[in-house]
């Protein structure tokens, strides 16, 4: 619908992968893989493996789906604006002597992500409010758009954590995979009997290993699930190799003081529910004029909304409830990544916890809060970077609802 | 964008060295009183004869009208230069504004700077509209209300900066205490 014809899939082979590695893709590709299996599947995959997953998830090959999630045009041009004013302010802080070893407040953060921490100029994201620190120098790669995919291939970071060796690596990714090129109505079993989960005993442990302090509406839960199809799992599960790749890079360069990463820490987050709409968002309120210049310039609606239509799924609270579903599942998902990394090192990742901390009528567009919530999300960042905040529990550092 | 933002300062500070100079020059040298602000604001008795003033005063054998016209005419490139300007100068603040209520402010700022940009458009066309071949047979019309929207909006916004500097000069010197 919105993209040109895509070529036709070349359909990765698996055949020429060990036995065993092939079984183990051919089960979670099928949804149908034990937890077990899953972890034995995640220390055997390499970037091509990955490659190959992807590519049946989303039955496009390779070269498509880098065309579809590459970020150009506009966008990257409005991105790098940012960036460079950002590495600009980076590079005055390096060359006034800001690496000090006397001054141990102060950090050196690598930001790799998504519009969550690069919002093309109009609203203040959370990089942008992190780097208003004085005592933090920020390094930003991050681009609005950007598919956690691109991140792992285009591998940028890698190289800036060499260079750099900061103290702190921030990264956010994933959203723009799962809704991108309207892949989101890939994910959808409008029959409403999905029984997928109950298929998939890992995504099923990460609701029972949930922690009680995260509010859970299990109604809500429960009704957004059962219209989830095999294709959602699937690519949760690839999120799950995916960051246990990234992360697994850095922390096993950062076990003991003397390996080249140490003491890094890195931080992730998982989004908070966002709202199927198409509302412009027009309102009396002159301070959030941008919210119906984004909705109406820069998008709207087809992120969440239309592969929702698409899919026939027509009810507000249903479809409210399919992304309370997905984002919950995404979350636990990332906090059970940096529970086993916590176990391999202690205090090597943290979780921010955005969820229902925008509320319905805090964003800006489906996908994005307005800047009063990217900024109280960016001051939990703060306050567990500079370690002036205790974690809510485990290494899970909880978004409260701000006072508006 | 480097090019842009220098660009959009060059059209602000050559076209506002222009019109002060002009200013500056006829009220100075050329001892006349001359305003061209006031007739933005002039109700229809004032702007008649403040027209019918500027027509009869000649100032090295030209009237001050056809000196109002060419200021006019280099608003347009200071409208864009402002403008741009604003801008720039309130998303540079917003970027180091903690404070989310500051910081959502600087960023009305740049809605109001094109809306002023807008309404000083619409105020120089009927300006030389009223210039236009004085004294003809045409009517006048009056800028007033497009002008006082204009004038109230800009306050509002270099308000907002002012304060926004002050309050970044005043953190940044709070900070070398420490």
């Amino acid at each position: 619908m919105f993209i040109s014809k895509p070529p036709i899939p070349s359909s990765p082979n698996i055949d020429h992968l060990d036995d065993e590695k092939q079984r183990l893709i051919k089960a979670m590709l099928a949804n149908n893989i034990t937890e077990a299996d899953l972890v034995n599947l995640r220390k055997m995959v390499d970037a091509d493996d990955l490659a190959i997953i992807i590519q049946r998830i989303y039955d496009l090959n390779e070269k498509y789906i880098l065309k579809i999630s590459a970020v150009d045009g506009l966008l990257r041009k409005l991105d790098d604006i940012k960036n460079i004013r950002r590495n600009k302010r980076f590079t005055n802080k390096i060359k006034d002597g800001f690496r000090n070893s006397t001054h141990t407040k102060r950090k050196v953060i690598l930001a790799e992500g998504d519009s969550w921490f690069n919002y093309p100029i109009i609203l203040t994201d959370i990089i942008d409010r992190i780097s208003m620190e004085d005592n933090f120098a920020v390094y930003s790669l991050a681009s609005g758009g950007d598919w956690l995919l691109n991140m792992l291939t285009g591998r940028h970071y890698v190289e800036q954590l060499s260079v750099l060796h900061p103290d702190v690596f921030l990264i956010s990714g994933g959203g723009n995979d799962l809704v991108g090129s309207s892949r989101l109505a890939t994910m959808l079993d409008p029959s409403g009997n999905s029984t997928e989960l109950g298929k998939n005993e890992w995504a099923q442990n990460l609701i029972t290993k949930a922690n009680a302090i995260v509010d859970f509406d299990p109604a809500r839960f429960w009704d957004g699930i059962r219209h989830v199809s095999r294709d959602f799992f699937a690519l949760l599960m690839f999120f799950h190799l995916q960051y246990y790749s990234l992360i697994e890079g850095i922390v096993k360069n950062a076990l003991k003081p003397d390996d080249k990463f140490y003491p890094i820490q890195i931080i992730t987050q998982g989004y908070d529910y966002g709202v199927p709409s198409y509302k412009n968002g027009l309102g009396s309120n002159p301070g959030l004029w941008f919210v119906p210049f984004i909705r109406s310039f820069l998008g709207h609606g087809h992120w969440l909304k239309t592969p929702m239509q698409i899919r026939g799924i027509l009810n507000e609270d249903v479809q409210k409830n399919i992304i309370y579903a997905m984002i919950y599942l995404f979350n636990e998902m990332m906090i059970g990544i940096g529970r086993y990394f916590n176990s391999v090192r202690s205090g090597s990742v943290s979780h921010i916890d955005s969820r229902g901390t925008v509320g319905n009528g805090g964003w800006t567009d489906e996908l994005h809060p307005k800047p009063v919530h990217f900024m109280k999300t960016a001051k939990v960042f703060i306050g567990c970077i500079n370690r002036t905040i205790e974690p809510d529990y485990e290494h899970v550092y909880i978004v409260t609802k701000p006072v508006l | 964008m480097k090019i842009l933002h220098i660009f959009l300062w060059t059209c602000f500070a050559t076209s506002f060295i222009f019109l002060a100079g002009q200013e500056i020059h006829i009220v100075c040298f050329d001892h006349v009183c001359y305003h061209p602000v006031i007739l933005e604001l002039a109700d229809y008795h004032k702007l008649s004869s403040i027209l019918s003033n500027w027509n009869d005063t000649y100032v090295h054998a030209k009237s001050l009208i056809h000196y109002a016209r060419i200021n006019t005419r280099v608003d347009f490139i200071f409208i864009l230069g402002y403008t741009g300007a604003i801008i720039m100068t309130s998303y540079n603040l917003m970027q180091g504004e903690k404070n989310p209520k500051w910081n959502n402010l600087l960023r009305l700022c740049f809605p109001l700077a094109v809306l002023i940009g807008l309404l000083d458009i619409v105020e120089n066309i009927i300006l030389l509209y009223d210039m236009h071949d004085y004294p003809g047979d045409h009517g006048l019309i009056i800028s007033l209300p497009v002008s006082a929207i204009k004038w109230l909006l800009t306050l509002f916004v270099l308000a907002i900066i002012i304060i926004a500097a002050f309050r970044r000069l005043r953190f940044a010197s709070t900070k070398k205490l420490n």
